[in-house]
């Protein structure tokens, strides 16, 4: 069966002030199933949110992209604007971080989200006002509610309008940028709990974006781990955290913090690598604990390391561990404290 | 441990939801040069005015005549020694412009001295001590600005008479609020920022925190509408003497301007008369001007308007390179 | 005696008035930012105040170093009551209470390299005589916060260090001085994950090996109970809850610290399993609710809720130093 939505080898450069080639995302592929649950994550600068915005066709003029974006195995990329335009929030929409600042404060929320019915078409005023209301309450705001102003609305109702907001023209995609980080956990979970029934009662697919493993792990049964621009594991996601097949996943689990977990958090000394220039070999060689000589020259690929698991990394080619003793993996710290 | 050789990282800008690498530009004054090399009408600017200056400075030397040197008929026209004629009393033209530039420099630098001085003091004191002393001054700013310049003018030519230092005084101590206005906008913005309230909780003094913190921040700025203050005072001391109220004692292009008219050059034909300082006083307020806008505009945050353009990316064609399984040792 | 001992201490706001408010001649309700919360920290400890925004803890955090003056209770600092005094009385107390701020991107001025912005306090103090004595003194400071080789890091400029050096730099800067208090304001919450844990690795043993007392604001609980030695929970202007970290966790008395512990994404536990998820978010501190301010949110509020002021006290069966603001905190007892 084609997936909902498909990527593949994805490439995005930016051009910055200096005239210097930055590559973003260097070759992601993805794919989404329809009323999919999926998650990428990744630290800042990893290209996560450039990923979606390519995806969407959001992206500058500094920028440059190559690849291709398959929604229902048509290619929707290669025309740029044009092509990828049509299915803009009819199709695919996206809920960011600073959606609830999104709105135009000097007109009500009701309006803006008919507004955006209105895209699809078809409906009077009338209707896509009605519609609006009803979107509103889809996501837990009460429709009289509708007329309020963006100020009169605390920080979470509006991150739900935003939903709503994306809603509207009905998607089958909805792509979620860190839709909960400037927000507070109580507030989190709400959302969380919200684009849970969403997806499970409108069928709508969802690719979730964040930093926060647990948040992730938590709502999709599926995660792509990004680094450098890259995929560098990827599987279902109690298995990412159980047996990671890449020492940076493994240590990326390991230093989030989990409440009754009471074993010491980790730390990843290092930063990234510089994105404006090649890589040469492993990307995160530089600051693993467990690389060796190959490593350094030799990238590696993103294919199966263990069951429903891929990994790039040299280690699953020898059969080594991702984790340095030889028991699961599971919150065993690579590196201590760093400074980083 | 940090290895000797891990990359330092150029700032990611993701907080904005778009992960877009920017190298900051540490320092507003290397802004500031850069901004004025890149804009052509800049790069004129700076270039006419300074050679405007030195003109001015080097008059005495390089003038063939000077100031007060009659040397033939009134209203000559130009010729192979007095390029551009005589004026209404025989003086060289050519000669006037360059001693008339001095004088008109000099009311101009200085005016915009007093006005930038007591507009950065005004504009901090308010911006950075807020409450009342910033109730206070805006108020005397509001005074100040709502004075006209014409009557003021008038009246004090008539009480103490016009001279240089008379214009100098009036046209900065009119000219300041601008600046204060502006510069007070500035340090409020800049006195949020954390780092000042890091200075403030390590026990900083205000002292410390103006001239160590905030100032150098503003400088950039002070600049910019020094520069535009300069092109106002040049013109404002043109339109006193065109009117008469500028120093009877003195050449300058206002007062070149005023005889001309006075002794109907125009009448008479002799249209180098008044041509030539006007034009001398365009060419400097203007230079002036696209210098200092420039400059100004460089310092304004600028929205990043990149993710509001119309979208056009840019697509590559490349082959789908994917790496050869490699073989399993 | 402790090194911080805050006693009722209040921090209101005044509200400009709405145009009806003037017209019906009422008067504004205050912002009660800070309502009313006592605590103490000592030495060598880690104090988390954990709570969500708007719940006073950055408030707190701010009146107790005297960056503002409280409304009403008392702060001493050191055994010395600094709750009057005036700011030119408070500079040289300010050598011993430092503070760092959640933005690394911010807390450094851009134009100063990395040894001004060490050199800085202690030219404000006058600690370090020569030049000479005090670049010695930032590269110590460098290497405690594990910035090596701490020399290349001296002429850099704040836009060429990652999110988690400025930090360190910044830490760095709060420590040259030898604080005996330090408040760290969501020290890293705008760091990058794999870089937390070192940074609050690095604080914590600055509390244990220099005893130093540190204040630590945060929302993220999880993160409070790997470090911090006790927690204090906050909910619109008070404290709700307070004891020792894991013990405040592992047996919360308050349906509010228990509600926060339990939303947190966790392995192998289905959502709807989860105790339930809050409705609605904190009421407006300015129209704090009666009688119990969590009793609109609360799981399990009684009609006697909405009418009593609940203030702290020792819960049964738990250490000395756990209590609760709650009615029902010894019924509440853990599942």
């Amino acid at each position: 069966m084609t997936p909902l939505l498909e990527v593949q080898d994805l490439h995005v450069w930016f051009e910055d002030a200096a005239g210097n080639e930055i590559a973003a995302v260097r070759g992601v592929d993805l794919e989404i199933d329809a009323a999919d649950r999926v998650g990428l994550v990744g630290e800042s600068g990893c290209g996560k949110s450039t990923t979606i915005l390519a995806i969407m066709g959001l992206l500058p003029s500094n920028a440059t992209v190559a690849g291709r974006v398959l929604l229902d195995g048509e290619e929707i990329l290669a025309g740029g604007d044009r092509t990828i335009r049509p299915h803009r929030w009819r199709d695919i929409a996206m809920v960011f971080q600073g959606a609830m600042n999104a709105f135009n404060p000097v007109r009500p929320i009701g309006v803006q989200i008919a507004d955006a019915v209105q895209i699809r078409g078809g409906r009077t005023r009338k209707e896509a006002a009605e519609r609006a209301r009803e979107l509103l309450e889809l996501v837990g705001i009460p429709r009289e509610r509708a007329g309020g102003f963006p100020h009169q609305f605390s920080g979470g109702m509006r991150q739900r309008a935003a939903i709503a907001l994306a809603l509207a023209c009905e998607p089958r995609i909805l792509l979620a940028d860190e839709p909960t980080t400037a927000l507070d956990v109580m507030v989190q979970a709400q959302i969380m709990l919200l684009l849970e029934h969403l997806c499970s009662e409108q069928g709508l697919a969802l690719l979730l974006v964040s930093h926060d493993l647990s948040l992730v792990l938590d709502l999709c049964p599926r995660m792509n781990v990004m680094y450098a621009g890259e995929i560098i594991e990827r599987g279902p996601s109690d298995a990412l955290a159980d047996t990671p097949t890449h020492p940076y996943t493994r240590l990326m689990f390991a230093a989030t913090p989990d409440i009754f977990d009471e074993s010491p958090l980790a730390s990843i000394p290092g930063a990234p690598p510089s994105l404006d220039r090649e890589i040469v070999g492993c990307p995160f060689q530089p600051r693993c604990d467990r690389a060796f000589e190959r490593c350094v020259n030799e990238t590696p690929v993103l294919k199966h390391s263990q069951e429903e698991q891929e990994a790039a990394c040299h280690l699953n080619d020898l059969g080594r561990k991702a984790s340095p003793d030889s028991s699961p993996a599971n919150r065993t710290t690579g590196v201590r404290n760093g400074a980083a | 441990m940090l290895s000797e050789d891990a990359p330092l990282v150029t700032d990611q800008l993701v907080r904005g939801g778009i992960a877009q690498p920017a190298v900051l530009v540490r320092s507003p004054w290397r802004e500031l040069v850069r901004s004025v090399r890149s804009s052509p009408s800049s790069v004129v600017g700076a270039v006419v005015l300074g050679a405007l200056v030195l003109i001015a400075v080097l008059a005495p030397v390089i003038a063939p005549y000077g100031p007060n040197q009659q040397v033939g008929v009134p209203f000559a026209s130009p010729s192979g020694t007095h390029l551009l004629g005589l004026d209404d009393g025989g003086y060289d033209v050519l000669s006037l412009l360059m001693w008339g530039l001095r004088v008109s420099l000099l009311v101009g630098f200085a005016a915009t001295l007093i006005a930038s001085l007591l507009g950065a003091v005004v504009g901090v004191a308010a911006g950075y001590f807020g409450g009342f002393v910033d109730g206070v001054l805006m108020r005397v700013t509001d005074y100040f600005l709502v004075i006209p310049l014409l009557p003021l003018m008038i009246v004090i030519a008539d009480a103490w008479g016009a001279s240089l230092f008379h214009i100098i005084a009036v046209i900065g101590l009119l000219s300041w609020t601008m600046t204060a206005i502006v510069i007070r906008a500035q340090v409020r913005s800049v006195r949020e920022r954390v780092y000042i309230k890091r200075a403030v909780a390590l026990g900083a003094t205000h002292r410390r925190i103006i001239f160590r913190h905030i100032l150098p921040q503003v400088m950039p700025l002070l600049v910019a509408n020094t520069v535009l203050n300069l092109a106002y005072a040049v013109f404002t001391e043109t339109a006193l003497a065109f009117l008469g109220l500028g120093d009877p004692n003195q050449v300058s292009l206002g007062t070149m301007i005023e005889h001309s008219f006075l002794r109907a050059a125009i009448s008479s034909g002799a249209w180098w008369a008044v041509v030539s300082p006007g034009a001398l006083v365009a060419i400097a307020v203007l230079a002036a001007s696209l210098l200092g806008r420039t400059i100004e505009d460089s310092l304004n945050p600028r929205l990043r308007t990149a993710h509001l353009s119309s979208r056009r990316f840019r697509v590559r064609e490349i082959a789908r390179a994917r790496a050869t399984e490699p073989e399993v040792a | 005696m402790a090194l911080l001992e805050v006693e009722d201490l209040r921090r209101y706001y005044g509200r400009g008035r709405t145009l009806s408010e003037v017209v019906a001649r009422r008067h504004a309700p205050p912002v009660r930012a800070v309502d009313d919360v006592s605590f103490e920290l000592h030495k060598g400890e880690m104090l988390a105040l954990v709570g969500e925004s708007g719940c006073g803890k950055t408030t707190t955090a701010q009146t107790v170093l005297r960056l503002n003056s409280p409304t009403a209770g008392t702060i001493s600092f050191a055994e010395q009551d600094i709750t009057k005094l005036h700011h030119r009385e408070l500079r040289p107390l300010r050598r011993r209470m430092q503070i760092v701020y959640q933005d690394p991107y911010e807390s450094l001025n851009p134009r100063y390299r990395v040894w001004q912005t060490l050199v800085e306090p202690l030219e404000i103090h006058g600690l370090g005589g020569s030049h000479a004595e005090r670049r010695e003194l930032a590269l110590e400071a460098l290497r405690r916060v594990e910035l090596q080789p701490a020399e290349r890091f001296l002429d850099r400029y704040p836009h060429e260090l990652s999110g988690g050096q400025r930090q360190r730099v910044a830490i760095a800067a709060a420590l040259i001085v030898g604080p005996e208090l330090l408040v760290a304001d969501e020290p890293v919450s705008m760091l990058d994950v794999s870089v937390r844990a070192g940074v609050m690795g690095l604080l914590k043993r600055l509390c244990r090996d220099d005893e130093v007392g540190i204040l630590m604001i945060t929302h993220d609980l999880p993160l409070a109970a790997h470090f911090a030695d006790r927690i204090a929970v906050m909910y619109l202007g008070r404290i709700v809850e307070i004891g020792g970290a894991r013990q405040v966790l592992r047996d919360p008395r308050h349906p509010y610290t228990r509600a926060l512990r339990d939303v947190a994404p966790r392995r192998g536990r289905e959502r709807a399993e989860r105790a339930q998820i809050l409705k609605g978010e904190p009421a407006n501190a300015s129209a704090i609710p009666a009688g119990c301010r969590f009793h609109p949110r609360c799981p399990r509020a009684e009609d006697v809720c909405s009418r009593t002021d609940v203030g702290l006290t020792h819960v049964e069966g738990g250490p000395a130093n756990h209590e609760a603001a709650c009615l029902f905190a010894n019924e509440i007892r853990n599942d």
